[in-house]
């Protein structure tokens, strides 16, 4: 069977060696992720603590990516949350990366990603529609 | 104006994202012989540093002579990243080939630029002029790449430039960074470089960038032919029978706050004193940053020093960044002009608008292709909103053949005129019978 779309987009994002993990999720819910495994094992050690955290900002992003938030970060411990939200959703593209990484560079290939798989998603929901 | 789009002019630009360095090699280079009609006169090859870590910059090199006809002039080198029409990337490899019969081209390569700035740059002016001294197309431009500095490995040391320790800040400016020229690492030296190769070819036009990492400075490949570099100057010398474009602008403004230099080491590469007391405490000073603050040095580096060029009343066509804080010493990103510093400061809007500016008056009609070179600090800086430069040259540009890459440093200069080395900045080179370039954007 052929790989997800957006999950060779995930994968992809995991062969930069900053981007540390990488999902789409929203709250309370993981939509798609890749092999855990396949996500830097330095960060397993704080990984629960970092997931809670998700939690409470998807949170934030519900209450307001209708009114336009389109990206939100934090920093805990080593390591930096960025969520990129995808428009009129309450999905983000979520990749944890290390702190005080050169993040500029790492951001304009999350928001390659983002639009990739927000343009997959347009293709799914208009093939729904076709149907 | 005359038009380029039916006249033998060939432009063709194009990239791969594949990861794989062979691969990704032959898939630029098919792409970019694919869109033209002829044999290429010329191919820029210019890739991120990924393939370090995917195949080495030679199997890169190697895949792209798999597909390109043997014996085409080729130089390029690593990059920040890059934006073509088709995107805006921080990896990949990118490449511009123009098939033209009216031009003559030749490429020169000046190695040891860290050990010997002065010769690496005679060297490859020196190539250049034997291959192209009888040519008889006067308008004449010089591209170039240059080794960008790169940070030692000191065994027992972490591979950083910014160090808390004022012990091992004086010993890295005192020793370590004399030591590493002669490794073929540490501070670039560009404007050496550029400053000597200049004078060798004096009525040549330049455009060119400094070759770089991801901005870590661990590492940089220049790339002449088949062969690839760690620690040269490669330029490639092209004289052709069309005016010559080339215009640059930096994006910054000045701020109220200025200081007097009064310490510098390393042949003026490294500040030790500012007005007569520590650099790096005086540098904090003056941003108004309380002390305790100064203790997250790394916080601050990497996070703020990208926002606050300088520059000099001596000379406000240079300016420069900071590279490096080792202890009471700040590293700047190439050599100072002067002793009176002015402190400037840049955002977003105006880098961007720095590059709106290039192209006021110009349209999808004015330019063959536009090539340049801009400050791999922009997209350091403004992370996803560098696609914003995308957005803007497809408005300028429509569909003609762009291509701007982010190398560490930049450099242009006017045939006979001096060289301008800086950062911040972005300068573009095309053909146009009408639209010359002058010169006066330069200035702050």
């Amino acid at each position: 069977m052929d790989e997800d779309p957006i999950l060779a987009v995930l994968n992809d994002l995991l062969n930069y060696d900053e981007i540390l993990a990488c999902m789409v999720a929203r709250q309370n819910m993981i939509s798609v992720m890749p092999d855990q495994e396949k996500f830097d094992q330095s960060i397993m050690g704080v990984w629960d603590i970092i997931k809670r955290a998700m939690d409470d900002v998807f949170v934030v992003i519900r209450e307001y990516s209708q009114a336009g938030l389109s990206e939100i970060e934090f920093r805990l411990q080593d390591y930096e949350a960025l969520f990129y939200v995808f428009p009129d959703t309450e999905n983000a593209l979520v990749a944890i990366v290390p702190a005080l990484s050169n993040k500029g560079l790492i951001e304009i290939e999350l928001e390659n990603a983002r639009r990739e798989i927000l343009k997959i998603m347009e293709e799914k929901e208009q093939e729904i529609v076709n149907q | 104006m005359e038009s380029f789009h039916t006249s033998k002019l060939d432009v063709s630009i194009s990239h791969s994202r594949k990861w794989g360095a062979r691969e990704a090699g032959r898939e630029v280079a098919r792409n970019v012989i694919k869109k033209l009609k002829s044999p290429p006169s010329f191919f820029l090859l210019f890739s991120t540093i990924h393939y370090e870590d995917h195949g080495g910059l030679k199997e890169l090199l190697a895949g792209v002579w798999d597909i390109l006809p043997k014996g085409t002039p080729l130089i390029g080198g690593t990059i920040a990243g890059f934006v073509d029409n088709e995107g805006c990337f921080a990896r990949g490899v990118t490449a511009l080939a123009i098939a033209y019969p009216n031009l003559d081209v030749a490429v020169g390569v000046g190695k040891h630029t860290k050990t010997n700035p002065y010769r690496a740059g005679k060297n490859c002016a020196e190539m250049l002029n034997t291959k192209l001294g009888k040519s008889k197309f006067e308008n004449k431009i010089i591209i170039d790449m240059v080794s960008a500095p790169t940070i030692p490995k000191v065994p027992g040391v972490e591979r950083v430039n910014v160090v808390r320790s004022n012990f091992f800040g004086w010993f890295a400016t005192h020793f370590v960074t004399r030591l590493c020229g002669f490794f073929g690492t540490g501070l670039a030296k560009e404007v050496d470089v550029i400053d000597e190769l200049s004078i060798h070819v004096k009525d040549y036009n330049m455009i060119g960038g400094s070759a770089v990492d991801t901005g870590d400075m661990l590492s940089n490949y220049q790339f002449i032919g088949n062969e690839v570099y760690t620690n040269a100057v490669v330029a490639l010398g092209l004289n052709i029978d069309t005016p010559i474009f080339l215009e640059g602008k930096i994006g910054v403004h000045q701020t109220d706050k200025s200081f007097d230099i009064t310490g510098t080491a390393c042949n003026e590469y490294v500040i030790t004193k500012i007005n007569n007391e520590s650099a790096t405490t005086q540098f904090f000073d003056l941003l108004d940053i309380p002390s305790e603050h100064s203790k997250e040095l790394k916080q601050f580096y990497y996070k703020t020093v990208d926002y606050f060029p300088i520059t000099f009343e001596e000379n406000n066509e240079r300016v420069i960044g900071l590279a490096g804080i080792f202890g009471d010493h700040l590293v700047v990103s190439h050599r100072l002009a002067g002793k009176h510093a002015k402190l400037l400061s840049i955002t977003g809007e105006e880098a961007i608008n720095s590059i709106g500016k290039l192209l006021d008056d110009k349209n999808s009609n004015s330019f063959p292709f536009v090539f340049g070179f801009s400050s791999a600090i922009y997209p350091f800086m403004m992370g996803r909103k560098t696609l914003d430069i995308k957005d803007l040259l497809d408005t300028k540009l429509g569909g003609t053949p762009y291509l701007i890459v982010f190398p560490m440093v930049e450099n242009i200069r006017y045939k006979n005129k001096d060289p301008s080395i800086r950062v911040y900045s972005t300068n573009i080179f095309s053909l146009s019978a009408n639209l010359g370039g002058d010169g006066n954007n330069l200035q702050l």
